[in-house]
């Protein structure tokens, strides 16, 4: 007996995972898995709030480091004479 | 702050770094904008979401006995909105070379910034005449929600601009407090286009 449950629970398993989301909803109060359009627009929805702080903190810091560089170059291209002088 | 204030070092005299050579990367009011703008890009995001999950479930949109968004008008707010921003650009190109040409650049940048405004209250109040309520429908709620937020943003920004335009007035304004202002206000002009194509399409 127990030879024959571990030997379907990974099968039993898998199809579960497989089949289960398909049948069920998520949310009970919510009209999540409805029809495609729905669907699509979770999906949708989900990459975009999942994926944006990412895009957001990325392209600040991005911005940042190139910023701090022209600043440093700028700095280097001055002479420590000047910079003595303008201090 | 970090690079520029170690090249500071290297160059300044021998006793140490003179208060004058430290130069911040981003102005502290910039990047206390910065900051704002990040966690209300995911305000909106957030928002936008619901929006388009309801929508998506929605069988029939708009909803029965709902108006149509006015989405031909409001492109001509559209249009005022952007070319405001493109007006603020031509501000900073201007600062600190001819500053009248900057203020009115600016002046006018706020001026079409109140139209915005303005058009949309007068828009808003055809809507309501036409049964569009934030208790109506779906629509109505996120309408006035979202659309709503972005009209408070726009009036806190015109409040930002217009600060700058009396200190440009007074050859007050620094470079740093300009930047602060055309933060929010691109802002306020960046994410329009994006809920006019997502609320009113």
């Amino acid at each position: 007996m127990r030879a024959v449950v571990a030997k379907l629970l990974v099968p039993v398993s898998c199809a579960l995972v497989l089949w289960a989301p398909g049948v069920s909803r998520a949310c009970a109060v919510c009209t999540s898995g409805t029809d495609d359009a729905n669907r699509m627009a979770f999906i949708v929805t989900t990459v975009l709030l999942s994926v944006l702080p990412f895009v957001i903190v990325g392209i600040f810091i991005w911005w940042f480091r190139r910023r701090s560089r022209e600043l440093a170059d700028a700095s280097e291209t001055t002479t420590p004479g000047e910079a003595t002088s303008r201090a | 702050m970090g690079r520029p204030v170690l090249v500071a070092a290297r160059n300044g005299p021998p006793g140490g770094v003179t208060e004058s050579r430290r130069r911040p990367v981003v102005p502290n009011g910039v990047m206390g904008m910065l900051l704002f703008v990040m966690v209300e890009v995911m305000l909106f995001a957030g928002l936008i979401s619901a929006f388009g999950i309801i929508r998506a479930s929605a069988q029939v949109w708009p909803p029965p006995g709902q108006p149509r968004l006015p989405i031909e008008e409001t492109a001509i707010n559209t249009a005022a909105l952007l070319l405001s921003g493109l007006l603020l650009a031509v501000c900073r190109r201007s600062f600190g070379r001819d500053s009248r040409r900057a203020g009115t650049a600016l002046a006018v940048s706020i001026l079409l910034g109140v139209f915005f405004v303005v058009f949309q209250g007068t828009e808003w109040v055809v809507l309501i005449g036409q049964g569009l309520s934030l208790t109506s429908s779906a629509l109505g709620s996120f309408f006035y929600l979202i659309i709503g937020l972005h009209a408070l943003h726009a009036v806190v920004a015109l409040g930002v601009l217009g600060d700058a335009w009396q200190r440009l007035r007074r050859g007050r304004l620094s470079s740093g407090q300009l930047a602060t202002a055309e933060v929010f206000w691109y802002f306020v002009v960046g994410l329009w286009p994006i809920l006019y194509l997502v609320v009113y399409r």
